[in-house]
């Protein structure tokens, strides 16, 4: 689903990355308020660390925890990046692949998860020519805004109703769908195809995407718990 | 975590042998609907290296990005 550069006008593709910035930056400072911690200047001063401000002043400092935290966002963005190499056929000459959002999310959580995919889809876009540079901003919105963050909150209340398995099938198919809706509507309003039409047509083909990425996803999940357990 | 990185090492391999090479649903769409025309794709940096090297390297890259975040946390 990554849009490439010409499917977009310029003000949908630059309101989009004006998005998407927000988004991405607010995402950052979560994280980062989560993997650091407040220490008092005056301490820091002691151990030699040299702070400028001895007046009540504080620092951020990495944890260690918080450090272990991003190497495993590290490691969950580089899974996901390779999990998205494999196409599969489901028919009609379509191919689909997985997103990887929820994914994301169930095992980072929603901020860090949606940092994942982003840095997924930057180096894609960097390196592999996939989705364009002017269609980042709504390639972040569709896959790690929607497809990870908004979803996570999906899974969380539906597994307080449902086997946490299904809470998590259901969402990462919802997070397709949703996606290729974000992804039609933009198109849509970027040119000259009626939205109904693109719409319907998105969210069709994405429905059937949608059920291999919820079996991709429970499946990875459990095996992301085992692997990691070590 | 090492093994979650070997896991993503060897997905990466396999699924640049494996590949689907037919269109995912966005490009489906767009040629049905008749405004594939208007993508205009760029190759990127990788263009011209072998798809499993130009994947295990993405995976360096992406691992990379994030060693160097923790290290400029680390210093501050």
């Amino acid at each position: 689903m990554h849009i490439p550069n010409g499917f977009l006008d310029p003000k949908t593709s630059a309101g989009l990355l004006g998005a998407a910035a927000l988004v991405m930056g607010f995402c950052v400072a979560k994280v980062k308020e989560a993997v650091t911690a407040l220490q008092p200047a005056a301490a820091l001063a002691a151990a030699g660390n040299g702070a400028k401000n001895v007046i009540g002043g504080m620092k951020r400092v990495l944890t260690g925890d918080g450090e272990r935290t991003i190497y495993k966002i590290g490691m969950v963005a580089s899974l996901i990046f390779a999990a998205q190499m494999f196409n599969f056929p489901i028919g009609g000459g379509t191919s689909g692949h997985l997103i990887g959002g929820v994914l994301a999310a169930v095992i980072l959580g929603p901020f860090a998860g949606a940092i994942a995919i982003s840095v997924v889809l930057l180096v894609q876009m960097l390196f592999f020519g996939d989705g364009g540079l002017l269609a980042l901003g709504a390639n972040i919105i569709n896959m790690a805004a929607i497809g990870s963050l908004a979803c996570y909150y999906l899974y969380y209340y539906l597994k307080k109703i449902i086997p946490e398995w299904l809470a998590i099938g259901t969402s990462a198919w919802l997070s397709v769908v949703l996606a290729a809706f974000a992804c039609a509507l933009e198109i849509g309003v970027s040119g000259s195809i009626p939205l109904a039409i693109i719409i319907l047509a998105m969210v069709k083909v994405h429905m059937v995407i949608g059920l291999a990425e919820a079996l991709i996803t429970i499946g990875l999940v459990n095996i992301f718990r085992l692997t990691a357990k070590e | 975590m090492k093994k979650v990185f070997w896991l993503a090492v060897v997905i990466a391999v396999l699924a640049s042998f494996f590949a689907s090479i037919k269109p995912d649903g966005l490009d489906v769409v767009a040629q049905k609907l008749g405004f594939a025309n208007k993508a205009i794709k760029n190759q990127g940096l990788m263009a011209n290296i072998p798809a499993p090297l130009a994947g295990v390297l993405g995976l360096v890259i992406i691992i990379g990005l994030f060693c160097l975040v923790a290290g400029r946390l680390k210093r501050h």
